[in-house]
């Protein structure tokens, strides 16, 4: 019997045969560069020693994490998140809905249903990963809602609960951390509610109970521990577009040709990788899913 | 015969021994970042990006080297600690290179991890955060090649001016650490705060001491 992929499917075999075709370029540079410099030969061994991994080693993508409730320390959130587990809570629906009501987290998945979706993930800070999520289409729970018509945006509010999240005092951010999406985006197939990773359930440093995942997005777009979602008709303000609007836009799609002020989008380090980075994809590598969200819109001023 | 006594014998004193410890001791302290890394490497500790990790380390090992050496020659001043003090006063070349060591490691590993992307070089060219780090290691390269005595021979008063550079690195430092990914004014401020205290102390003695 053969199965319809869709369009965003990312099959192993694939992922790897992409990547050793950059590494096997980047090697080809690397020898072009080593005619006119005869010493680079360590380098080339370096370069030859960064085999990128498909996907994510779990290890790695549970102990390398953003979550500055907890720490700006990316390697020190998972020992942080230790024995702190957060909810299961009632997930409040609300805003411009025919009638607010709860979810209980524990419960979405036999609600809901689960699926394996494999995205790639690209952090603004010029990292990524590809990592197995399970979970379920936000559009499913958008049509239980039943927004009014005015609804033009979701606003997502995270828990911030200062007993169990030493960031939150640290720093004089203004918590909770909110995200937003356009209604059309929230409602693509792709952007998901995530219960799980790696056939297991999210561990806290990753989100849990529930978080958002919209893979053609950066990273902080995809909001962790999730207690409240909105429906508004204006713009909702988001936290990393109050404290850097020039550096953080409300789109936020990847988008190796607007670098952010800073840095260069242009390129990424896959975790796990040494030496070397790989070319970062416009939308992600999912502008054909997405693309159409977008038109007529200048991606350089609405980053 | 104990190895005291073997040492004794070959006109050993006992000021030859502390001047021996405590330069294995300063050896000790500047080469420690360094096995620490390997360490951290050979344990395969370095974390899910373990060149940015690479690149943090030897960058803060610069960082902790470059305000040793400059909070030395106060700290030698200070009543009680000059006596242990102004022996690594007298190391502070070594200091210095041991500094530009760990800077030069810090940039090549960065270099390496961007190798064959020379079509983004322009437009890394003027950023700030690149900018700045890189302007520091050129002066601290400057000091570095006319670190012997020859070249101090040679430049005679214009030494001491050119040297006096190394407290320009200090302002592009914060903002290299400002301009960070997740980097702020404050971390800046925490790493030379001390130094900063240090030198506004140092500088309240000397005024208290000329009225």
């Amino acid at each position: 019997m053969n199965i319809k992929k869709p369009s965003w499917w990312l099959p192993d075999r694939l992922v790897t045969s992409e990547q050793d075709f950059k590494l096997r370029r980047q090697l080809l540079q690397g020898l072009g560069l080593g005619l006119a410099w005869p010493s680079l030969s360590p380098l080339e061994l370096l370069a030859q020693s960064a085999a990128l991994p498909k996907t994510t080693p779990e290890s790695l993508a549970s102990s390398y994490n953003n979550y500055y409730e907890f720490s700006t320390d990316k390697g020190a959130v998972s020992e942080l998140c230790e024995g702190v587990n957060l909810g299961p809570w009632d997930l409040r629906i609300e805003g411009l809905v025919e009638r607010p009501f709860t979810l209980d987290t524990s419960k979405l998945t036999s609600q809901f249903g689960v699926e394996d979706r494999t995205y790639r993930f690209r952090c603004v800070e010029a990292w990524s990963a590809v990592i197995p999520w399970q979970g379920f289409p936000l559009h499913r729970l958008i049509s239980l809602a039943k927004p009014l018509s005015k609804a033009k945006y979701i606003e997502f509010i995270a828990e911030a609960d200062p007993e169990k999240m030493p960031g939150l005092k640290a720093t004089g951010y203004p918590w909770p951390y909110t995200e937003g999406l356009r209604l059309d985006e929230a409602a693509h197939d792709l952007t998901l509610l995530v219960t799980g990773m790696y056939g297991k359930p999210l561990p806290t440093q990753s989100g849990s109970p529930l978080r958002l995942v919209v893979p053609w997005k950066y990273g902080f777009k995809s909001i962790k521990a999730i207690r409240s979602i909105r429906f508004t008709e204006t713009q909702p303000k988001t936290l990393w577009n109050q404290l850097g609007p020039r550096e953080y836009g409300f789109y936020a799609n990847v988008n190796p040709e607007v670098d952010h002020p800073r840095w260069s989008q242009g390129t990424e380090k896959p975790l796990g990788g040494w030496f070397g980075r790989q070319p970062t994809l416009k939308f992600n590598g999912y502008e054909s899913e997405v693309s159409s969200l977008y038109k007529g819109m200048d991606l350089a001023r609405f980053y | 015969m104990n190895l005291k006594c073997l040492l004794f014998t070959k006109g050993w004193t006992w000021p030859d021994f502390i001047k021996m410890g405590s330069k294995v001791l300063l050896v000790c302290l500047l080469a420690a970042p360094f096995l620490n890394v390997l360490y951290l490497g050979f344990r395969g500790q370095l974390g899910a990006n373990p060149v940015e990790q690479l690149i943090l380390e030897t960058g803060q090992a610069s960082l902790m080297v470059f305000l040793f050496l400059l909070a030395l020659p106060r700290l030698a001043k200070w009543p009680g600690l000059g006596t242990w003090l102004l022996r690594w006063v007298k190391y502070s070349r070594l200091i210095g290179l041991t500094l530009f060591g760990y800077a030069s490691l810090h940039i090549a590993i960065y270099g390496a991890d961007h190798l064959g992307q020379w079509e983004k070089l322009p437009k890394e060219l003027t950023r700030p955060f690149v900018v700045s780090g890189l302007v520091a290691w050129l002066i601290l390269l400057a000091l570095a090649v006319t670190s012997n005595r020859v070249s101090r021979r040679i430049l005679k008063q214009g030494w001491k001016k050119l040297h006096r550079l190394v407290w320009l690195t200090l302002p592009l430092l914060a903002v290299h650490i400002t301009l960070k990914e997740e980097g702020d004014w404050d971390t800046a401020l925490l790493w030379f705060s001390p130094l900063l205290l240090l030198l506004a102390l140092h500088r309240w003695r000397q005024f208290r001491a000329a009225s």
